[in-house]
């Protein structure tokens, strides 16, 4: 019986030290652009993305559009978007350094940079004509400041600093995403989370205060 | 002396099996929905609350065959888990669904080789339930 207990306790221990050994503290650099929300949310959600990525498109339509509009407008979530263009994809830089240059300009257009071209993600992959898919999703004013923004070069650094923080937090696929509850990582999730699933997940969250 | 040998043999293995199996998926459970996801099979309201508390059976059974007690209560929960893991597999397969199986890891696609690999890690589960008939039968030969 002795002996039983002695186990019990034995193994007890192992699972605390493992679980401790789990808890990571890692925190993403903010590189890349917020979709909603600020930095000063408790629930940050950095998702490492590209828009040629099948997965990716429906990931920001059917679950971070939700969210964008239940969560980040009160504040409670922080939607960061990073850049990780594939080598084998054709228009991935393209389409970030759009993107990058959409951020300049403010959240708004950026969203609406976001919602254009992965709607229609299968018309410009298939013929490569980004512009007329922005130039119809944006006001002439915004498309000129694109354009115009779109052409510094600094932007490409900034994609490549994107790729680089891939890399080195060992990212093999798109969409990835690192939830973190103030400032601490709860999990590292590649693949589609649905709606319901994130959902639950912030608010498992948001109650644990 | 063999008897014990493969007792203790299958009883560690089993263990680590389920402890290790148990504590990734306890340690990312975002992940596990996701996986679990992709077998498209569990309603969505209930897949966040299996990848929660499931790990934690799994950790029961390898914990309770490595303690030892009542051990072939848990080795019969452990075979029974194994067998519909199996049936889970196969059916997802042969269903032709691209899915992850999650079972050691969030990066093992479903093939004939997880289903082979899932179904003879039942075997020693299989023993240590019915152990004590099987030294019966073969001490009286």
């Amino acid at each position: 019986m002795l002996d039983h207990s002695k186990r019990a306790i034995f193994l007890l221990l192992f699972f605390l030290l493992f679980s401790l050994a789990g808890i990571s503290a890692t925190q993403m650099e903010p590189a890349g652009y917020i979709l909603g929300g600020s930095l000063n949310a408790p629930i940050r959600i950095e998702v490492f993305s590209n828009f040629e990525c099948t997965h990716c498109r429906e990931y920001y339509l059917r679950t971070i559009k939700k969210i964008l509009k239940e969560y980040c407008d009160q504040d409670k979530v922080c939607i960061i978007y990073h850049d990780f263009p594939f080598k084998n994809h054709l228009y991935d830089r393209k389409t970030a350094t759009y993107a990058e240059a959409a951020a300049r300009i403010g959240r708004a257009t950026l969203l609406k940079v976001f919602d254009a071209l992965y709607t229609n993600q299968a018309t410009w992959s298939e013929d490569g004509n980004i512009e007329k898919v922005l130039k119809a999703a944006l006001s002439e004013n915004e498309f000129e400041k694109l354009m115009e923004n779109a052409k510094d070069p600094a932007i490409a650094t900034l994609i490549d600093k994107q790729y680089d923080l891939a890399v080195e937090n060992k990212l093999e696929s798109t969409p990835t995403t690192f939830i973190f509850d103030r400032g601490e990582q709860k999990s590292k999730t590649s693949g589609t989370i649905i709606y319901l699933v994130l959902k639950s997940f912030i608010e498992e969250h948001l109650n644990n205060k | 002396m063999i008897f014990r040998i493969l007792h203790w043999a299958f009883r560690l293995f089993i263990a680590g099996v389920f402890l290790y199996s148990g504590y990734i998926k306890y340690h990312d459970p975002l992940q596990f929905a996701v996986a679990l996801n992709g077998y498209q099979l569990i309603p969505e309201q209930f897949l966040l609350p299996i990848a929660h508390y499931f790990p934690w059976l799994e950790m029961l059974l390898g914990a309770g065959v490595l303690v030892g007690w009542k051990i072939r209560w848990f080795a019969g929960g452990a075979t029974a888990l194994l067998l519909f893991f199996s049936l889970l597999l196969t059916v997802t397969y042969l269903r032709g669904i691209d899915a992850n199986c999650g079972c050691f890891s969030f990066d093992d696609p479903i093939s004939p080789l997880t289903i082979l690999r899932d179904g003879a890690i039942v075997i020693p589960a299989i023993y240590l339930l019915l152990e004590g008939g099987i030294r019966k039968r073969f001490s009286r030969k």
